[in-house]
């Protein structure tokens, strides 16, 4: 049961969490508040492990994958998605984190959520959404894969929606999750034809190279194959861009901080809105096939970047900052599976999850500790009073910049800077675009740094200390946001980089090669990121550092300045970054208002029409009804005499009938 | 003495019958009565066991035994298979009143013995004897707590109405025996498509066909049923839906060469049951009028299998392609094992004075097992998969299509769209709808309740394998 | 083709009752006077409420009597036929008797033929339902 022919059951990863679960939500209304919190970490805690057990025996056994076969889920026709597992180096990556800095999150939410009404809610929604990930990036095959995918967006609109009582939090879970299930019907259109075309099977991928080599495919109304590709990776695209909150679909990130800060930390920042990374990179060979889907790719991702971080650097309140952000740098995984550095991609994923995680649970830490304030020129001055948090933010902000050689965020984003550079899907454009973007990432992390712990305190709030589980969890990340660089240090140290080697097994062919060779130039780009990084660190310094006391210009009152202010600002332009570039506004005005109007039309045809109908059904029926119950009356002399009648009709009926 | 053996299974039942009524009132003791319980299903047991034992090996179409008076086709005894089979589990499933339990079990007995003497009759006079046997023990089964007034109301009106519609049948059977000369009906069969029909036999057999109408409830002899149906205990009433009619029918499969002549009466007994028996319940509270109401309506489902008659069309396009009568078969099996427990259940309740909808609220709290086999039930009523209902009337309805029938399924369809209104009130009563002040009172022992969950389970099962009932109707 | 025959026939036969009904009612008046409301125009005037009360134990033996006596004539055309049918009808016949003595005996066993006891057993029913 736990073992298949001597390796362990892949099942029990997501079964763990979701075991978990079902506990908490069948007891919950038995079981103290805190008992939850112990139950869900205690699951995620054996999932962990599990996956850490799982992962050794693939490492260590030189396995390429292990499948797990069940039963069949769905087979109708080409659809055969069957409730399979799949376990190689990329899944063992994502399981990796969502359990383990699953497990942390968890942790620390065990303190952060101590005494809030819906805590066994939280945790149960915590582990179902840690139990739907695994399915996600466990399954075999991309409708098993879709059941996770829906299930953790799902968990997502819970928890964001978690604290349900004020209405903009529920507006923001729904825009979450209208905006994503957008993404996910290209998706399914990108699944179907996957089914159709190749299979759903993940083994079975490589099959598109027959697909792109086929000018005519039957069924398809004289559709190439490449044609076909590109359609379907459009789709696929599209889909990832809704979970990872990419251009254009991104507006829902930044909203979907209402929920507790945990729920951002693991859901939007270190795993769920990942799942779109792990989609491409799990249909490589697709995109692989088609030069133009990879620029797609790349220029989402780019421009995801770019946006994210001008955005970033305008924000005032805090979360919000953290999630541009991600948007920002999951912008960076994007652009390294355009260029094809599928490893690279993963790897960046790897090291933003820790050093994302830390960031925003030390944001949580500092939210917390200053009851619920969440502007940063509400604080400041907080490097003495919250000296640990302080070091573990320095530590995930300075990964975060990239600040070069000591830090994982530099390693992981210089190698997909420097294949943006050196491979035949890469362009100089969009490598200069990524390194302006790199130093504005270094500038908006130092501000955060400097406008919130250093200084004086702006405002006169009592900072109560936050407990251990509040801070270890923290140290724990921030020594992974260090260290986990060394696992992909670049060629030119001299040594082999040890995660693009090992990712080279699943990878393959389809990983780009750099096309410049020279080691001169890989050191001048990488010497050239580590000074932009520094450089930001610098400007940052002049623009923010604690003797300017760079206050924004606010509209109005400085006192009013609270989250989600409409104009803090006086500038035209620093209103507009601060808006997200008024995307909202936009969709608004476009899509929304469109759709409006539209169902406004169909609601007036459906009350009209459509229940006119209805209702003269309904009113034939029932004139019949009234006809008929009134021969029921109960009495036998009545009853005879119907049938006294009925008789007599037949008869009629037989004689006047043909005589044939 | 050998014409003697194909008699034994009906001899052995009713006189078992006798035997259980003459030990009845020996003594009054709980133990007498779990005796009586277990005698009699174990004569049910024997009888079927020695039906098929009878019948082995005498596989030639329509042989008559006994005289010329029963038939050993493999069809009709399969029906009487399944007929004993609703009898042992109603002796399972009812409640005993405490004082006559033999007169109860008896009944059931003599009911079952009038069922598998229709249901295989090949002779007008044993249509007409099993016919009557079954009626009788209708009546006193219906009045069986004759001390309140509904009941013994129910079955009085059953009484005269049901003489009232025999004297119909056997005015036709003597005009039939008029024209023709002969009880036998395969005899009345080869004269009957040899020669034109004469307007006395067309009118015998009209008149034939009215006291079918009258037993099936089919419209517009369908008057009966919503007060009998609420008198009678809840499991005769299941009996009498599903067996009783079932027998009916049975009886009548060798009366399929009135197809030729009087297809167009069935045809309107079809029309006129799905549709009016689906409009009377509409605005029913009464949940036991629901079901009777509702059984209208599948005997016309059941009659628009019939006129498919027993042969497959050559163009029968549309699958799958089943024979009306095999169809028939499947939805007797199917109603009976939904209805049986539709009504047992409904009996276990106990209502202020007719059971309401009203009655039935908080039930899904205070009882949930027979809440959801009442659910199970009342789903597979309403023709819903993947219970069994489901696919009888996919059966049913296929069969007429094959056969040509294009606006009897298209009424049925109609008819069952608008059925499920009440079914679904039923089940909204028994879950979503907050109880009274009063708990509802569910009286259900173990046993029963196990008898519920079982044909419930069966109920699923049968619909998520329905070719074991056609594999069963091969088997004899 | 229809049955013109009959379709005329069955036309005038509703129509004579119609017109004899319908005329019945334009034609006459209701007028109630006591001796039109007697049961019967000629014959013997009632006397006395039509509800007698009988005792129950004479009904129950004499349902009981009929039943056997009419069941009893069935013997009256074997006896016609019983030399004929030989063995076989003998044995049927003992077949039906069978039945009809069991009918006797369980008569017998609920007490159907006691008539003080079911006297007693009635009226003490009838007294507990009064109060």
């Amino acid at each position: 049961m736990f073992y298949n022919n001597g390796l362990p059951a892949l099942w029990l990863i997501p079964a763990l969490p979701a075991l978990g679960a079902l506990i908490i939500f069948i007891f919950a209304s038995r079981m103290p508040a805190r008992a939850a919190g112990i139950i869900a970490c205690s699951a995620i805690s054996l999932s962990f492990l599990w996956v850490l057990n799982v992962g050794t025996t693939l490492v260590l056994g030189n396995h390429h994958h292990f499948v797990e076969h069940h039963w069949n889920w769905i087979a109708a026709g080409p659809f055969q998605g069957s409730a399979s597992f799949y376990f190689d180096l990329v899944t063992f990556a994502f399981t990796f984190v969502v359990a383990g800095v699953g497990l942390l999150i968890h942790l620390y939410s065990y303190s952060y959520m101590k005494g809030d009404a819906g805590e066994r809610r939280y945790f149960g929604y915590f582990n179902l959404f840690a139990a739907a990930m695994l399915v996600l990036v466990t399954a075999e095959n991309a409708f098993f894969m879709f059941l996770g995918w829906e299930g953790v967006g799902a968990c997502s609109f819970f928890l964001i929606g978690h604290w349900y009582q004020k209405s903009e939090n529920t507006v923001a879970a729904t825009k979450a999750f209208l905006v994503t299930r957008l993404g996910d019907i290209f998706l399914l259109i990108g699944l179907f034809l996957t089914a159709t075309l190749v299979g759903v099977s993940f083994s079975q991928q490589s099959a598109w190279t027959q697909v792109a080599t086929s000018s005519f495919i039957p069924g398809f109304g004289g559709l190439t194959g490449p044609q076909l590709i590109l359609i379907t990776g459009i789709c696929f695209l599209l889909g990832a861009a809704g979970k990872s909150a990419q251009v254009p679909l991104q507006v829902w990130l930044p909203d979907a901080m209402a929920g507790p800060t945990p729920v951002s930390a693991l859901i939007h920042a270190a795993t769920m809105v990942t799942a779109g990374v792990y989609l491409i990179a799990r249909f490589h060979i697709l995109f692989a096939l088609s030069p133009n889907l990879m620029l797609a790719v790349a220029i989402v991702g780019v421009l995801t970047a770019f946006y994210g971080a001008t955005s970033a650097f305008v924000q005032t309140d805090i979360k919000r900052i953290l999630a541009y952000s991600t948007i920002s740098q999951i912008g960076y995984m994007f652009l390294g599976l355009g260029v094809g550095a599928w490893s690279l991609a993963v790897f960046h994923f790897f090291t933003h999850a820790f050093y994302k995680a830390l960031l925003f649970m030390a944001a949580g830490t500092v939210i917390h500790s200053l009851h619920n304030e969440q502007n940063i020129y509400n604080m400041g001055g907080l490097r003495t009073k919250l000296k640990g948090t302080y070091l573990a933010f320095l530590a995930g902000a300075a990964s975060l910049a990239g600040i070069p050689f000591i830090t994982a965020g530099f390693y992981s984003k210089d190698a997909i800077l420097w294949n943006t550079l050196s491979t035949k899907w890469g362009s100089p454009v969009i490598y200069g675009i990524a390194m302006l973007t790199a130093l504005m990432t270094a500038i908006y992390s130092f501000r955060l740094i400097f406008v919130v712990f250093h200084g004086t305190p702006r405002k006169d709030i009592h900072v109560h200390l936050p407990d251990r589980l509040l801070t270890w969890p923290l140290y724990i990340l921030a020594f992974f946001a260090i260290v986990a660089g060394f696992l992909n240090l670049p060629i030119v140290f001299g040594v082999t980089p040890i995660w693009e080697h090992s990712f080279a097994r699943v990878f393959g062919e389809w990983q780009a090669e750099p096309l410049i060779h020279s080691h001169a130039v890989e050191w001048m780009a990488l010497l050239g990121s580590g000074v932009l990084a520094l450089g930001g660190a610098g400007i940052a310094w002049l623009l923010y550092s604690p003797a300017k006391a760079p206050m924004p210009e606010p509209a109005g009152d400085i006192a009013t300045v609270e989250n989600n202010t409409p104009a803090p600002y006086k500038a035209v332009w620093a209103n507009f970054l601060f808006h997200g570039w008024k995307m909202d506004g936009f969709y608004n005005k476009t899509f929304v208002r469109g759709f409006r109007i539209t169902s406004g039309v169909i609601a007036w045809i459906d009350r009209v029409f459509v229940d006119g109908i209805f209702e003269a059904i309904q009113a034939i029926v029932r004139g019949f009804h009234a006809l008929v119950i009134f021969f029921q009356n109960g009495r036998v002399s009545r009853y005879a005499m119907v049938m006294l009648f009925g008789a007599v009709a037949i008869i009629t009926i037989l004689l006047i009938g043909s005589q044939r | 003495m050998g014409h003697y053996q194909p008699l034994l299974p009906d001899l052995i039942l009713a006189m078992g019958a006798t035997f259980i009524l003459l030990l009845g009132p020996l003594r009054d003791s709980q133990n007498l009565r779990d005796f009586l319980r277990w005698i009699s299903l174990g004569l049910v047991a024997a009888t079927a066991a020695t039906l098929v034992w009878v019948n082995h090996g005498m596989a030639t179409p329509y042989p008559l035994v006994g005289e010329g008076w029963l038939t050993t086709a493999p069809l009709h005894t399969a029906f009487a298979v399944v007929f004993l089979a609703t009898i042992a589990w109603t002796i399972l499933a009812s409640t005993v009143p405490d004082e006559d339990a033999g007169e109860w079990y008896s009944m059931l007995l003599f009911l079952g013995t009038g069922m598998i003497i229709l249901a295989r009759a090949a002779n007008l006079a044993a249509v007409f004897l099993g016919l009557e046997v079954l009626s009788i023990s209708l009546y006193i089964l219906i009045a069986f707590r004759y001390s309140k007034r509904s009941s013994l109301r129910g079955g009085i009106m059953y009484l005269l109405l049901a003489g009232f519609a025999s004297g119909f049948l056997l005015f036709g059977m003597a005009l039939i025996y008029a024209v023709f000369g002969t009880l036998q009906i395969a005899e009345i069969r080869t004269l009957a498509l040899a020669t034109d029909m004469g307007p006395m036999a067309k009118v015998g057999f009209g008149l034939l066909l009215v006291g079918v109408g009258f037993k099936l409830a089919a419209v517009p002899f369908h008057m009966w049923t919503p007060e009998v149906y609420e008198s009678s205990p809840g499991t005769v009433t299941g009996l009498i839906a599903s067996s009783s009619k079932g027998a009916m029918l049975a009886a009548f499969i060798p009366f399929l060469f009135l197809l030729e002549t009087h297809w167009s009466i069935i045809w309107l007994f079809a029309a006129l049951s799905m549709v009016g028996g689906n409009l009377l319940g509409l605005r029913e509270i009464r949940v036991k009028r629901i079901l009777a109401y509702s059984s209208i309506a599948h005997i016309g489902y059941v009659l628009t299998g019939y006129l498919a008659g027993d042969t497959l069309s050559a163009n029968a396009a549309f699958l799958p392609s089943i024979t009306g009568v095999n169809a028939v078969f499947f939805y007797v099996v199917a109603y009976a094992a939904s209805i049986l427990g539709a009504f047992a259940a409904l009996g276990y309740i106990q209502g202020e004075r007719d059971l309401t909808l009203r009655d039935l609220r908080g039930v899904g709290r205070r009882n949930p097992v027979l809440a959801f086999c009442l659910l199970i039930f009342v789903w597979s009523l309403a023709g819903l998969p993947p219970a069994v209902g489901f696919f009888g009337k996919i059966y049913l309805f296929s069969a007429a299509i094959n056969a040509g029938y294009f606006w009897l399924p298209l009424i049925g369809l109609l008819g069952s769209a608008i059925g499920i209104y009440y079914y679904l009130r039923i089940i909204v009563h028994l879950f979503m709808m907050p109880a009274d002040a009063s708990d509802p009172k569910v009286h259900a022992s173990t046993l029963q309740e196990w008898v519920m969950l079982g044909s419930a389970v069966a109920v699923i099962a049968l619909g998520l394998f329905p070719e074991t009932i056609f594999s069963f109707l091969r088997a004899f | 083709m229809l049955n013109i025959d009959f379709i005329v026939y069955a036309l005038l036969v509703t129509a004579n009752a119609g017109v004899i009904i319908g005329l019945s009612y334009l034609l006459g008046w209701p007028r109630r006077s006591r001796v039109k409301n007697e049961p019967y125009e000629s014959g013997i005037a009632p006397t006395g409420p039509a509800h007698v009360r009988t005792s129950i134990p004479y009904y129950l033996v004499g349902i009981a009597f009929i039943l056997f006596d009419v069941e009893v004539l069935f013997l009256y055309t074997y006896g016609i036929v019983m030399y004929r049918l030989e063995w076989d009808g003998f044995f049927k016949a003992m077949l039906f008797l069978f039945f009809v003595f069991s009918g006797l005996v369980y008569i017998w066993l609920r007490g159907g033929l006691m008539w003080r006891h079911l006297s007693s057993k009635v009226s003490a029913k009838a007294s507990s339902s009064q109060s």
